[in-house]
């Protein structure tokens, strides 16, 4: 019986480490793409015709939508930022999704908005609007009133009070940069395939100077749960994405700042209001629906259009947020599991479900067990203790790596952290995020599957949602 | 000391040595992948910190020449010196590159671009760029390609040109945008020649061609123009009349519309009648025998664009031709029509009172929305509340309390509540 279980601790230290082996391959690939397509596409930006798009009368409109749930005065900074876009046709829409506070009310004084009646064509089916809200003196500005139905529900109804062929969805606490519409647009006019989603880099706000609603100075925020998360963003933006982007497996968008042909949200029948990460289960949809469809499309992600957004301070925060952003990566892996290694889905199915599926979903399971064997394997005296530190170094100093490689390509290329104080933070948390951080972000993930598990999968806005419940 | 020092680490290293050597084949592994890891990271924070030092130096050289060649440059324009060779700098050196940001920043003002192009030119650019066109690496093509374009040498024309045969679209693009901004005629007739296959073979976007053609200004529109009235690619002539929306028109592009209404394609009849709309102000004519039919065309977009240039003539006497289409199969022809009707003011109360007595309740919907929208309602209610009561009045009161009772109650429940009014019913959400 002895025997047994430490053959079976003994071969999943095996599984662990060859898993580990894999996944730290995939992710050098990764690196080692985005070091050359980074770069690449920078020394391209140089020769964009942004200047022209964004005075052109070809240029696509789009309609900007902003769901809303107590935002209170935090939204001012992010309407401002839409409304100061340097694009030539674009229009605002703010979807207060059944504030309970007075968001409405600050809106309304804020812009002197007025109250009117617009026919709306519910053709993706939403919670009742209660209300319009337009002035004249803002035309590109209207904010539409409705009872709560959360994130998804909330911007099916931008999408059907939308009058323009594109949307961009962007969180209600975030701010996007004067040139970053008119980037993702450039890219979609450039492209012979037609882009029918993408989406851009979204950065750490906190911290960052704000005066009038709009960023005067960049700075690292003064909390060391903020500044990890700088480095988890570059980590995730700067290369997993792109790399995947660069083979054409964009299957990620943040909802915090993409863009979507608006016709295809409608044919796809909208945001899901019952998968709690909406961003990610669109665009496997859209992947499904166009090869099912044989249509020809791509769906992007470009690095240079930017927008900043406020990130969790506190460990509860973001707990939760990590926990409903695994939930729904584990919820739409398992509605499209049909997907997984289905040639029928070119390489979306053959190559990008399965790295989403086992290098993203499943890493936190392996990785919490895999702590765990090791742990056991050492006490129970199966591994020696040299052999033990070994394997903890490695794992630890190759999370180092990546960290520091993605600070390093950030450096590199976009240098949005000039000072020499934010290059020297930046490194030392991007040694020390593998040193706690790392491991208990991977138990945040694993209990996801437990929520998933037990059917504990309600969508919520993270920030506010907290602050309900506190109120409560 | 140094000797002990020595000493000391050469027992450290052998001790090392020993014990690396007694270990297993795993475990020296990882402390390899260790040191490996270690010395990829130390590398990168080495690396970062001489770039940043070595970028602050060059970023700083580069400022301080593009400030004294501004200067030296402008004074060069202003007293025609001869002596152009002391600009004259090593390709890729700092000199050059500060140089030629310079030169592309002062050939913003139309009035230097001809020196400029004569800097570019002697100063061995126009030459050096036109060797880049045979690199290898895409990027550094493409580069050139754009900074030929710039300059607007019209000898780089066919070597530009030529770049149009590969079957890379970031090159093709690129070469389109460049060969438009040179604005040769005879160039941009034979890039529009290929542009056909172009699309055809799925290497540019059709947004590309009209972004980059409206970009080259309204110089080629002659070019265009003598173009478009031979060209049978359907896909062209649309992108054409698009482009020409964009510049000032005069009657050669209005007659040019105008002979497209008949077009078999549908999307070039759309252009032309959205063309003919920035005409009329213009041109001042309109040819009604043409553009009327294409009000009732089979295709509901270029009824929308043949509505928007009737209704851009906000003349009363096409109040029947605006009412008809109000009752169209599409939302977005319906409303235009309803826009159309309110911006004819007072002269279309009659049209709005008949219409929102429909049984249909979507055009009713769709009136009542653009009334708001528009803000004519003010209109309606500053009529209805003028002290000069007529038979406009009774009728502004007819149609607001129309409004109401189909719901679109806000502007006048505001305007109620200022008169300490009660309250009106809500409209039902449609579906």
């Amino acid at each position: 019986m002895k025997a047994m279980l430490i053959l079976a601790i003994v071969g999943f230290n095996y599984f662990v480490g060859i898993f580990y082996g894999i996944v730290n391959v995939l992710y050098t690939v990764l690196v080692s793409i985005a070091s050359i397509s980074v770069p690449f596409h920078i020394r391209k930006i140089k020769y964009a015709p942004l200047r022209e798009n964004a005075s052109s009368t070809v240029t696509s409109p789009v309609s900007v939508l902003i769901p809303a749930f107590n935002e209170g005065e935090i939204l001012f900074r992010t309407i401002q930022s839409t409304l100061d876009l340097n694009f030539p046709d674009s229009e605002t829409i703010v979807i207060n999704d059944g504030s309970t506070d007075n968001t409405l009310d600050l809106l309304i004084d804020r812009y002197n908005l007025r109250k009117i009646d617009l026919v709306y064509r519910n053709i993706l089916k939403t919670e009742p609007v209660r209300g319009f809200y337009y002035t004249k003196d803002i035309p590109n500005l209207l904010v539409i009133d409705k009872e709560r139905g959360g994130k998804s529900d909330a911007l099916n109804c931008g999408v059907n009070a939308s009058r323009s062929p594109y949307i961009c969805s962007v969180d209600a606490d975030t701010i996007m940069e004067p040139d970053s519409l008119l980037r993702l647009m450039t890219a979609v006019m450039e492209s012979p395939d037609p882009v029918v989603a993408c989406g851009g880099v979204v950065r750490v706000m906190n911290g960052i100077e704000i005066e009038n609603n709009r960023i005067t100075k960049i700075a690292l925020p003064r909390k060391a749960i903020g500044i990890f998360q700088i480095v988890e963003y570059l980590r995730g933006f700067l290369f997993g994405r792109v790399g995947l982007d660069t083979i054409r497996g964009t299957m990620i968008l943040s909802g915090a700042f993409s863009m979507f042909q608006k016709q295809v949200i409608v044919d796809v029948g909208g945001f899901d209001p019952n998968n709690v990460c909406e961003d990610m289960e669109i665009v496997v949809r859209i992947h499904k629906q166009r090869r099912l469809q044989k249509k020809p499309y791509s769906v992007r992600f470009i690095t240079d259009p930017i927008c900043w957004t406020e990130v969790p301070e506190t460990l509860r925060q973001l707990a939760r947020q990590r926990r409903r952003w695994h939930l729904g990566l584990i919820q739409t892996m398992m509605k499209y599991k049909t997907m997984l290694f289905n040639p029928r889905y070119g390489r979306v199915g053959v190559l990008i479900m399965p790295y989403y599926f086992f290098a993203e979903m499943l890493s936190p399971l392996v990785e919490v067990f895999g702590y765990a064997a090791m742990i056991g394997a050492f006490v129970g005296g199966i591994i020696s203790l040299k052999f033990f530190i070994l394997f903890l170094f490695v794992a630890v100093f190759y999370g180092i790596f990546l960290s520091l490689a993605s600070i390093f390509l950030e450096e590199m290329t976009y240098k949005r952290y000039p000072a020499w104080e934010h290059l020297f933070t930046l490194i030392l948390f991007g040694v020390l995020e593998n040193f706690g951080y790392r491991q208990i972000n991977s138990f945040w993930r694993f209990q996801a599957f437990l929520q998933y598990i037990f059917g504990e999968s309600k969508w919520e806005y993270h920030r506010q949602e907290e602050n309900v419940v506190d109120a409560a | 000391m140094q000797t002990f020092i020595l000493n000391r680490i050469g027992t450290i290293l052998n001790h090392t040595g020993t014990a690396f050597k007694q270990m297993g084949t795993p475990e020296k592994a990882a402390i390899i992948a260790t040191i490996a890891i270690v010395a990829a990271c130390l590398l990168f924070l080495a690396m970062a910190v001489v770039r940043r030092l070595y970028n602050g130096h060059r970023y700083r050289v580069l400022d301080d020449l593009r400030a004294g060649q501004l200067i030296a440059i402008r004074n060069y324009i202003k007293t025609k010196h001869p002596d152009m060779e002391s600009f004259r700098a090593r390709p890729g050196s700092r000199k050059w590159v500060a140089l030629e940001d310079t030169l592309f920043s002062l050939a913003e003002d139309e009035t230097n671009r001809i020196i400029v192009r004569q800097f570019f030119e002697q100063l061995g650019y126009v030459e050096h760029y036109l060797k880049d066109l045979n690199s290898r690496r895409v990027i550094t093509r493409a580069s050139a390609i754009a900074k030929l374009g710039r300059m607007g040498n019209s000898r780089t024309a066919e070597a530009l040109l030529a770049m149009l045969e590969t079957s890379d679209p970031e090159i093709v693009a690129v070469t389109v945008r460049a060969i438009a901004k040179t604005g040769n005629a005879s160039t941009l007739i034979k890039l529009m020649n290929k542009i056909p296959v172009l699309l055809e073979k799925n290497l540019i976007a059709k947004k590309t061609i009209d972004s980059s053609l409206i970009a080259a200004s309204s110089r080629i529109t002659p070019v265009l123009l003598d173009f478009g009235k031979t060209c049978s690619n359907a896909t062209l002539i649309a992108s054409i009349l698009s482009v020409l929306s964009s510049f000032p028109v005069d009657r050669d592009v209005y007659d040019f519309a105008v002979s497209h209404f008949c077009h078999p394609d549908a999307e070039v009849r759309a252009k032309a009648a959205r063309l003919v709309m920035f005409c009329e102000e213009k041109v001042g004519i309109l040819h009604e025998s043409a553009l009327l039919p294409l009000l009732k065309d089979p295709v509901w977009f270029v009824r929308l664009h043949a509505l928007r240039s009737l209704g851009n003539r906000k003349q009363e006497k096409y109040i029947p031709e605006i009412f008809s289409l109000v009752f169209d199969e599409k939302w977005q022809v319906r409303n235009e029509a309803a826009i159309n009707l309110t911006l004819l003011g007072k002269e279309a109360i009659d049209a709005f009172l008949w219409l929102l007595k429909s049984d249909d309740e979507y055009i009713v919907a769709s009136i009542c929305e653009e009334i708001e929208k528009t803000n004519f309602v003010d209109v309606l209610l500053g009529i209805m509340t003028s002290p000069q009561q007529s038979d406009t009045s009774q009728k502004a009161k007819e149609i607001l309390t129309i409004m109401v009772s189909r719901g679109f109650s806000s502007p006048l429940g505001e305007f109620a509540k200022t008169l300490g009014a009660g309250t009106y019913p809500k409209r039902q959400e449609a579906s």
